[in-house]
């Protein structure tokens, strides 16, 4: 992209941040509160209460959700183990944010208003792609800040900040991943109005494809397939966020917006 | 330098086609019709000079650029048939988002178009009819103060005053040095502002004319009453003694018919029916459409 290209993607950034707000805050709100319920309930919970319910999940469900190396005591390590949702729904509407930015042009009929407009379609859409980054970064961010405050005011153990960070990071990358994918699938799915399925089933379909890689060895090898297994919470907490996985996610983010940007430059737009 | 230089497009849509051949320039600083009836391929055409669809084959440029370059649409300004605006916004914020694209300061502009066109700024624009939508996109494609405006069927839900507005509008616009290209089936739009038009049919420019030249096509809309019911019985008279007659129409005493032909002939043939009034005028464009034009659909023709 030349410099020429920045104040037009600044133009359609700053249209598309306005236009996906509401959106933004309504996936962001229930997230923090969440992740804030579960903080609350931490010195409750790190007394050994967690320690059995976790020990009452049978071994192959412990293994799946990489529970069995945890030290619950760890404010960090309780956090990872209720972070399923946050991941999940962090990835859903990123998800959706990438494939419905695009295709909304396409269902609202507005595609003529933008598309006509004396600019590559290229510069347009790393508008879109940008705005997408940017609320996968926010919103990780805003629900590390709320988890970061609430355990450092109440949990009983240091907070450990950089595993913490570390945490987010992994959420962050995941969240950019399927935020490129919803892109992807957008630009290469004919009809708008399907894409937002697709990308719901992708998001669901690589999360539970993680869950079944771990109960056996022969299916092991179909962790590589789920972009949550890469940056998987429990693992953070114990060995670090592994760089390949963070590198790699980045990567599949990068290389879907690139490969959604090109689709898209080719695509007959009728409305 | 041509405004619009086409040159054999062609659109394909997997098997059929959507437009073939068309070919036609549009000269710089004139008003330019493109007619058809629904279908016949003038959104298609319009929808390859403007980016949104890519040609098959074939070239089209504006002001020399290749349509495929959105340096094109530079100065560009278009006006949908059925425009759709961003629901969440109002008025005054996307036209100033949709400006931005576009160099230069056209505040100004854009208050005397608002003005021009009763346009409420602070409107959101979800709550907007038809004609409010269309007056929008018109404010939208002339704010920039642009060198080509493209508008696709442009008075469709505009009522009498907006549309006459926007035909004085228009001529402005082509006395100041704007190209305009009005795409429309409504053909006394065409006729009123327009000096050349592009007949387009199942895909093709079947005729390019001006629109004087093709409203003399010694094409006569004859119009005549008669004070006894004999209006049928002389209708079928007259078919029988004048060759090039066409489009009959009867209201009780009162018959109407387009000729072609010899006017004594005519006049002889009218005389000897004793009609108590008789109106001889130029055809419309939409008589010259109707009788030249206006073929069947042919098998095998889709258009956008």
């Amino acid at each position: 992209m030349s410099p020429r290209d920045v104040p037009v993607v600044r133009i359609v950034l700053a249209h598309e941040l306005r236009a996906h707000l509401r959106g933004a805050l309504a996936w962001t709100l229930p997230l923090a509160a969440l992740v804030a319920l579960v903080c609350t309930l931490q010195p409750a919970m790190s007394n050994g209460l967690l320690a059995a319910k976790l020990a009452a999940m049978p071994e192959a469900m412990r293994r799946a959700f990489g529970l069995e190396l945890l030290d619950l005591q760890r404010p960090v390590a309780y956090l990872a183990t209720n972070f399923m949702m946050v991941s999940i729904g962090i990835a859903v509407f990123t998800g959706l944010l990438g494939s419905s930015i695009l295709a909304k042009e396409e269902t609202l009929h507005t595609a003529e208003l933008l598309y006509t407009q004396p600019v590559s379609r290229a510069q347009l859409l790393a508008g879109k792609a940008a705005c997408v980054a940017l609320y996968a970064i926010a919103i990780p961010l805003v629900i590390a800040l709320v988890a970061g405050g609430l355990l450092a005011a109440i949990a009983d153990r240091p907070l450990e900040p950089a595993v913490l960070a570390q945490l987010f990071a992994g959420v962050t990358v995941l969240a950019l991943c399927f935020g490129g994918a919803g892109l992807l699938i957008a630009a290469v799915v004919r009809d708008a109005r399907s894409a937002n399925g697709v990308v719901l089933g992708v998001v669901l379909g690589t999360f539970f494809l993680g869950v079944i890689s771990a109960a056996s060895p022969r299916v092991a090898p179909l962790r590589w397939l789920s972009p949550f297994k890469w940056v998987e919470p429990t693992a953070i907490v114990v060995h670090g966020l592994a760089v390949i996985g963070a590198v790699g996610l980045t990567g599949v983010a990068v290389g879907c917006a690139t490969l959604a940007i090109r689709q898209y430059r080719r695509r007959d737009l009728h409305a | 330098m041509d405004a619009i230089e086409i040159d054999h497009l062609r659109k394909d849509y997997g098997a059929r086609i959507g437009i073939e051949n068309v070919s036609f320039t549009v000269p710089a600083a004139t008003m330019f019709g493109f007619i058809g009836p629904n279908g016949a391929g003038k959104t298609t055409t319009i929808r390859i000079l403007l980016g949104l669809l890519a040609p098959t084959s074939g070239a089209a440029r504006i002001f020399g650029v290749d349509v495929g370059s959105p340096r094109a649409r530079t100065g560009v300004g278009y006006v949908a048939g059925e425009p759709q605006l961003y629901p969440r916004m109002r008025v005054g914020k996307l036209l100033a988002f949709l400006g931005r694209f576009h160099p230069g300061d056209h505040a100004a502009r854009r208050r005397a178009l608002a003005d021009q066109f009763e346009l409420d700024l602070d409107a959101p624009s979800a709550e907007l009819s038809l004609g409010n939508r269309k007056k929008v996109a018109i404010a939208a494609a002339l704010q920039h103060a642009p060198r080509l405006v493209i508008l696709d069927e442009p008075t469709s839900g505009l009522d009498p005053i907006m549309r006459a507005r926007l035909h004085d509008r228009l001529r402005a616009e082509v006395a100041g040095g704007t190209t305009v290209v009005v795409s429309s089936h409504v053909l006394a739009d065409i006729q009123a502002v327009c000096e050349r038009v592009a007949i387009v049919n199942h895909g093709r420019v079947v005729a390019i004319d001006d629109v004087r030249a093709l409203r003399r096509r010694e094409l006569r809309r004859v119009r005549a009453a008669f004070e006894d019911g004999r209006g049928g019985d002389i209708l079928a008279g007259l078919t029988q003694r004048l060759a090039g007659l066409q489009g009959f129409e009867r209201c009780g005493n009162r018959i109407a018919f387009l000729y072609r032909g010899d006017m004594p002939t005519l006049l002889d043939a009218l005389a000897a029916a004793a009609p108590s009034d008789v109106q001889i005028e130029e055809a419309s464009l939409e008589d010259v459409f109707l009788a030249d034009f206006a073929t069947p659909k042919a098998v095998g023709h889709v258009a956008a």
